[in-house]
């Protein structure tokens, strides 16, 4: 009997021993805060008489297999940055941000394995600053050589309070994409930029045969994104979502120009039929049906690479178009955002350091050109156009804009050439989202689009009224000023 | 008594050894087991209870709330909605498909020829990976696809599957019950076949035709399978939720979303761990009541 207690006690200790050790390994990261360093710590080199740097180890964002171009373009840049910094050891880490967005990311920073640093949007600036998965960058911003060639807009999108807790990739202004083959063979003339909503509607009714499974006109209407989409409508409208009043932050879009936007939603879906039947659609359902020919107009800022290189649609006739305004010579507000790099916060801070330095390594240089040329070369093996960013991380009147023109000018039906006219309007009243709770906001008025969409006697104003006060009651409430 | 009592010793000391050798080998066995359930379940289950009284940061560090989260679940007005749509996709499976893999199985056991193809055919769906059901289906759906062109041939209006609120629960349940019923039918049949052959022969030899075989021999002697499917599809049901985020996202309007969904909304897109943590406890709790109640009911109704 005395033996059989012993085993059971020797098996209920293993396991108690086993799931304390898995616990140990999460809890010290929860209450830990930002006084981790995992990922490869900062240990002291050897001691040699003279001062040598600290031993380090980053981890950094490799590129996908299918990615080979990118993964020698990185190799090489390791192999550069080791020269220059011998005493750091780099890690590499395939794990990106889209692979599962803030919620892997933060169950990656719990279990002490999120890389040094990682690539995000600038739709994700308000979850990961509020969560504290951003490190604070501005001591490294601040010191950084090329600080005043950076594109000023792009970095203003992730300062919070004062400071910079991202470093710009490149950036985008919503713009709209437009199949002009289906105008062609309608014979229907393309609207001009200075387009507004009853020009778009016109435009989306003149290419519309839902008969065919082609629609005129797609916008999201399915996960956050529906409510960032009307976002750029509310805007447009004059309504900007929320205000600062009497030491708080109030939800203001229970409006009449809030209104005039749902409104406007309710006619294109039940007005004039000009969405796609099966209307429940995100970025990529938008996609498809822009590569395969059924959608004319499309709200979406890649609307060139989708159809150009992944639709195979000819050049001309993939058009770019700026968003329209609501009526001829009101503001054609847009949403603005980009890609950005994000420091792991759990990172010691010479970590942080080097990992800021790797990420901007080839940034303002010759390399940088050499990699740009790369990418541009990959595009043209595959027969496909290169489309420049409309927003780079560096400031188009910085000399590093001028190299970069002249290397485009030397890939002539390559590098995909913007309709000058296009350039001059297309961001000229771009606006961030919104500063407070954008995408609770977003949630709810994706409820009320999907409403409206799925009941053509929806109560428009109770909606607006309903999903006001939300935003006020369960998030503007609490925030601090 | 003195020389009684240490003479019995040895033997006492070598029984004992002999079962604790015997419990040791089973206990080593079963060792394995209890530490993938321990790790994987229990542990989970038992986080998630002292999860749902904090508000969970990764970075920050947790901060015990109490049951703050329960009051949320409460207030939070989808909390209802999700409850009402979990209830109706239970009944929708029930009646959409509860009924579907028994037939299957049945029929394919009064089968005289083909019964080893047909087994194929019904179990084919289920090997369909997720990915490529929710697209076929999907495409299925489209308001100018095959199910609305098939209807059309009989002068029915097209259906908007998916974007109508009321159609959008009816087509997932649609789908699931073609996607899962393969599986469920050859539990169904494995207990068909194994019904004594001469039961069958008796009836035949009474004159029995087929519904009669069937009424009266083949439904009564599965209906315990009956009882544990039924258990079975409502755990299963209740916690449902990733065809409605592949193929509405819980919409129209939250009329596709369910209980799970919820939680993996307010975890995974709202960041509330802690909220997503007692809406686990509230449905692991309302689940382990309902299955103890079920087999109870079972077992009282098998004495």
């Amino acid at each position: 009997m005395m033996k059989t207690s012993k085993t059971i006690m020797i098996l209920t200790l293993m396991i108690a021993m086993l799931l304390a050790g898995c616990s140990q390994s999460t809890s010290g990261k929860n209450e830990g805060g930002n006084t981790g360093s995992q990922g490869g710590e900062a240990t002291a080199a050897p001691e040699t008489g003279d001062k040598e740097p600290e031993k380090v180890k980053i981890t950094i964002q490799y590129p996908k297999p299918d990615q080979e171009v990118e993964r020698l373009a990185m190799d090489d840049r390791i192999k550069r940055f080791q020269q220059q910094y011998p005493h750091v050891e780099i890690a590499k880490s395939d794990w990106h941000y889209s692979d599962g967005g803030a919620a892997t990311l933060g169950v990656k920073l719990a279990a002490g394995e999120a890389p040094s640093y990682f690539n995000t949007y600038a739709t994700e600036a308000k979850i990961l600053t509020d969560n504290g998965y951003a490190a604070d960058i501005t001591k490294y911003l601040n010191d950084y050589e090329f600080k005043d060639q950076l594109n000023e807009k792009l970095l203003d999108i992730f300062k919070v309070d004062g400071k910079y807790y991202s470093f710009p990739q490149g950036g985008y202004v919503m713009t709209i994409g437009i199949n002009a083959k289906l105008f062609r063979d309608k014979g229907v003339e393309l609207p001009g930029y200075d387009w507004t909503w009853d020009e778009l509607i016109e435009a989306a009714k003149a290419v519309n045969e839902p008969e065919k499974g082609i629609a005129g006109f797609a916008v999201a209407a399915k996960s956050n994104a529906a409510g960032w989409n009307l976002t750029n409508f509310m805007y447009q409208a004059g309504e900007f979502v929320e205000e600062i009043k009497d030491g708080k932050v109030t939800s203001t879009f229970n409006s009449d120009a809030g209104l005039k936007v749902l409104e406007l939603y309710r006619q294109l879906r039940w007005e004039h039929k000009v969405l796609p039947g099966d209307w429940n659609l995100e970025n990529p359902d938008m996609s498809n049906l822009y590569k395969q020919g059924r959608l004319g107009i499309i709200f979406h800022n890649n609307s060139l690479n989708t159809g150009i290189n992944d639709g195979g649609f000819n050049v001309e006739d993939a058009k770019i178009y700026p968003l329209p305004s609501m009526e001829k010579g009101s503001p054609n507000y847009a949403i603005t955002g980009g890609n950005f790099f994000v420091i792991n916060p759990q990172q010691s801070e010479a970590q942080q350091e080097m990992a800021f330095k790797f990420i901007t390594y080839d940034y303002f240089k010759e390399s940088g050109i050499e990699n740009e040329a790369k990418k541009i070369e990959e595009r043209q093996s595959k027969n496909q156009v290169y489309v420049p960013d409309l927003m780079p991380y560096y400031s188009l009147d910085s000399e590093y804009a001028v190299k970069m023109t002249e290397l485009h000018a030397e890939y002539p039906g390559v590098v995909y050439e913007f309709d000058k006219e296009f350039l001059n309007v297309f961001n000229q009243n771009a606006k961030a989202e919104p500063p407070f709770h954008a995408q609770d906001y977003y949630a709810i008025m994706t409820n009320i689009i999907q409403e409206i969409f799925s009941n053509e006697k929806a109560d428009l104003a109770k909606l607006l009224k309903e999903g006001s006060e939300k935003l006020q009651t369960e998030f503007l409430n609490k925030v601090e000023l | 008594m003195k020389t009684e009592y240490v003479s019995r010793r040895p033997v006492l000391a070598s029984r004992q050894f002999g079962k604790s050798r015997l419990y040791f080998w089973g206990l080593l066995f079963l060792l394995p087991e209890m530490i993938i359930f321990c790790v994987f379940l229990w542990k989970p289950i038992i986080m998630g209870m002292y999860y749902s009284l904090f508000e969970i940061n990764f970075i920050k560090g947790n901060t015990f709330v109490g049951l703050q989260n329960y009051f949320d679940i409460f207030r939070d007005d989808s909390f209802l909605k999700a409850i009402r749509n979990t209830l109706w996709y239970i009944f929708l499976g029930l009646i959409m498909g509860f009924w579907v893999p028994a037939m299957a199985a049945i029929a394919i056991s009064e089968l005289r020829w083909f019964r080893a193809s047909a087994r194929l055919i019904v179990y084919l769906p289920n090997i369909v990976p997720a990915v490529a059901l929710y697209g076929v289906w999907r495409w299925l759906f489209e308001p100018i696809g095959p199910l609305n062109k098939f209807l059309s041939v009989f002068g029915a209006d097209p259906i908007m599957w998916l974007t109508d609120k009321s159609m959008a629960m009816f087509s997932i349940v649609l789908m699931n019950t073609w996607h899962h019923f393969g599986a469920t039918a050859l539990i169904y049949l494995a207990a068909v076949m194994n019904i004594p052959k001469d039961l069958y022969e008796a009836a035949e030899i009474d004159g029995a035709g087929v519904w009669q075989r069937i009424r009266h021999i083949t439904l009564p002697s599965i209906r315990m399978i009956f009882v544990l499917m039924l258990i079975m599809q409502l755990i299963s049901n209740s916690q449902s939720y990733e065809p409605q985020l592949a193929m509405t996202g819980g919409g129209p309007n939250e009329a596709t979303l369910t209980y799970m969904l919820m939680v993996v909304n307010d975890a995974f897109r709202a960041f509330q761990f802690g909220k997503a943590s007692a809406m686990g406890v509230i449905l692991f709790t309302t689940l382990t009541a309902l299955s103890i109640l079920l087999y109870a009911m079972q077992r009282k109704e098998a004495n």
